[in-house]
């Protein structure tokens, strides 16, 4: 293979990989997002319990 | 570019009814658009909740223009497969680091800034009107000329493939797409660009399997065309050429055209894009912006590179079916390889097909402009230079009449410019835009230090650069303008490779450094600016 050649290849590598990476970076990053929403779901829910028990406590249960 | 000539065999009604039917689709889409926008901002800037996939599809559309199909696909079957490079730094500088990496910057301090247009964002960031209103002079001047130059491309394929009288096709043209953007505003013009970058992929698709299965499966096709690499003229081999599957030889003609002007010139050169590089603050969230990396990734792999496989092929199609290589076929008008390969080499029903593809790829990149240079006189010069003494509710009303006047300044330019003109029109657009801004836009991105005065020199420096590399030492431009002709009597000042070496080369580095000498020389104007812009950021 020339040195011609072996360019025109990296090339085509070069095209692949950087579609590549825009898949996996859309993949990565929306999987990272469903992870921080997930938990921003669970820390909401912690608190709102959380809330609700401290509530009980100074009020006896009595709403 | 010369007009092509070929003419597709169409029955006309057939056609009538294909062009009919997606003509519907527009026009919906246009309404759907009109609906939902509600005032000037959406006009401007699609309200800034556009689906994700809707920005990816729209900016790969407003992107990829008739002269990437028709144009670069005919100049891969002259070139070959190096211009992967190009697709390759399509994907990686104007997706990946568009969207990933400058995207979520443009629209945090875009955000910050309420800014909807480059120049108002630019404007915004260094607090100067100078900045805004020159800018938005330079696109109101400069814009015109790239978007005569899709123009006249996409009416002389009407014209070469249907028959079309060139003026009627100008006129359709201009009026169709005048029609939905001005009825529509952004938010038309994306749903419209998605509709049409859907049919620009899946005619790209289509294409690339149908050649595959005529030349024998993947594998067949290359080595064919690697064989062929003893055919290459002696012309083009004079120039550097070895080959379709070879880069041309290091410092030639060819190797400089290529690099220089189309890898490095329109590959990052699409950064500094002014309709494109706000197309980040359509949209409502970052999370958004990640979505778009995916899609407008797969579509410009797929709309980019097959038209550049295709054009390098089709030289091993036509040599087998007539002796002649693809060039030599299509009468050396580089232009009428695609057209040519698809009246010969693919089912007749497909002709309608890339009729719309064609279409698509000429009316999105069209709307986007007239939307940037209507917008950009409306918004940034007249009612900036008004200084709020206009209504807000007359915003949308002056973007019109900005549109209006672009595009009748876009078909008194297309009527006027000659045979040619396109390749050159479209690179002195893209040199001119990333030299004179590319650097300080990104520079307004990420660093505090940037000053107003440093805006101001380093885009006028890489402005001044830009003109004076096209005027006297681009061969390509110099030789048209005839300054160096009628001074030294050559068609460049500098007649060694230098003449090859596309201007944006050194314009750019010129412009950043003046950008960033002379800001760190001057003092930060407006601190709270600044504040404002990075104050949420890491």
């Amino acid at each position: 293979m020339t040195g011609g050649e072996f360019s025109v290849l990296f090339g085509a590598v070069f095209l692949l990989a950087s579609a590549l990476l825009c898949v996996v970076y859309g993949v990565v990053a929306g999987a990272r997002e469903a992870v921080l929403s997930r938990k921003e779901k669970e820390q909401e829910a912690r608190w709102q319990e959380e809330e609700e028990r401290i509530d009980d406590e100074l009020t006896g249960g009595v709403r | 570019m010369n007009p092509v000539s070929v003419t597709l065999d169409v029955n006309i009604f057939v056609l009538l009814a294909v062009v009919v039917v997606y003509l519907g689709a527009i026009a919906f889409l246009s309404y759907w658009g009109r609906i939902t926008s509600r005032n000037g901002d959406d006009f401007a800037s699609g309200g800034r909740n556009i689906p994700p996939f809707v920005m990816a599809l729209s900016y790969g559309a407003a992107f990829i223009s008739t002269s990437a199909i028709v144009g670069f696909g005919g100049m891969a079957a002259g070139i070959g497969l190096s211009l992967l490079w190009l697709a390759g730094a399509n994907i990686f500088f104007g997706i990946f680091l568009a969207f990933a990496v400058f995207g979520r910057r443009t629209r945090a301090v875009g955000l910050a800034l309420n800014a909807h247009t480059f120049p108002e964002f630019l404007g915004a960031r260094v607090s100067s009107p100078f900045v805004r209103l020159f800018t938005a002079a330079v696109m109101v001047v400069s814009m015109p000329l790239y978007a005569a130059a899709v123009l006249i491309g996409a009416a002389r394929i009407l014209e070469s493939l249907l028959g079309m009288p060139y003026e009627w096709a100008l006129a359709a043209f201009s009026l169709l797409v005048a029609v939905y953007v001005l009825v529509g505003g952004l938010r038309g013009v994306m749903y419209t660009d998605a509709l049409q970058g859907t049919l620009m992929a899946l005619g790209m698709i289509f294409l690339l399997v149908a050649m595959f299965v005529r030349l024998g499966g993947p594998v067949e096709a290359f080595s064919k065309l690697h064989a062929m690499k003893e055919l290459v003229p002696e012309a083009s081999a004079a120039q550097g050429h070895r080959g379709w599957l070879s880069s041309p030889q290091p410092f030639s003609q060819l190797w400089w055209v290529l690099y220089s002007s189309l890898v490095f010139g329109v590959g990052i050169g699409v950064l500094a894009q002014p309709h494109l590089a706000v197309r980040c603050l359509t949209v409502k969230s970052n999370r958004e912006l990640n979505r778009a990396v995916v899609v407008g990734g797969l579509f410009i792999l797929i709309t980019v590179a097959t038209p550049y496989v295709l054009g390098a092929l089709s030289n091993v199609f036509f040599y087998e079916k007539s002796g002649k290589l693809a060039l030599e076929a299509a009468g050396f008008n580089a232009d009428s390889v695609i057209p040519l390969l698809i009246k010969q080499a693919m089912p007749g029903w497909f002709s309608y097909f890339f009729m719309l593809v064609i279409l698509s790829a000429a009316i999105s990149t069209l709307s986007s402009q007239f939307h940037a240079i209507g917008v950009s006189f409306g918004r940034d010069l007249f009612e900036a230079a008004a200084r709020g003494r206009i209504h807000s509710r007359y915003s949308v009303l002056i973007s019109r009449i900005g549109i209006i006047a672009a595009i009748l300044l876009t078909i008194f330019l297309s009527m006027k410019m000659g045979a040619g003109i396109i390749a050159r029109a479209t690179s002195i657009f893209f040199g001119i835009m990333a030299s004179g801004y590319l650097a300080p836009f990104l520079l307004s991105l990420y660093w505090k230090r940037l000053t107003k005065t440093g805006v101001i020199a380093g885009m006028l420096s890489g402005l001044a650069a830009a003109v004076i590399g096209f005027l006297f030492f681009h061969e390509a431009e110099s030789a048209v303008f005839g300054l160096p002709q009628l001074l030294f009597g050559t068609p460049a000042a500098v007649m060694n490779s230098f003449r090859f070496v596309d201007p944006l080369v050194y314009a750019l580095p010129v412009s950043a450094a003046v950008t960033v000498i002379v800001s760190l020389c001057t003092k930060v104007g407006n601190s709270e600016v600044v504040k404002k812009c990075f104050g949420n950021l890491k």
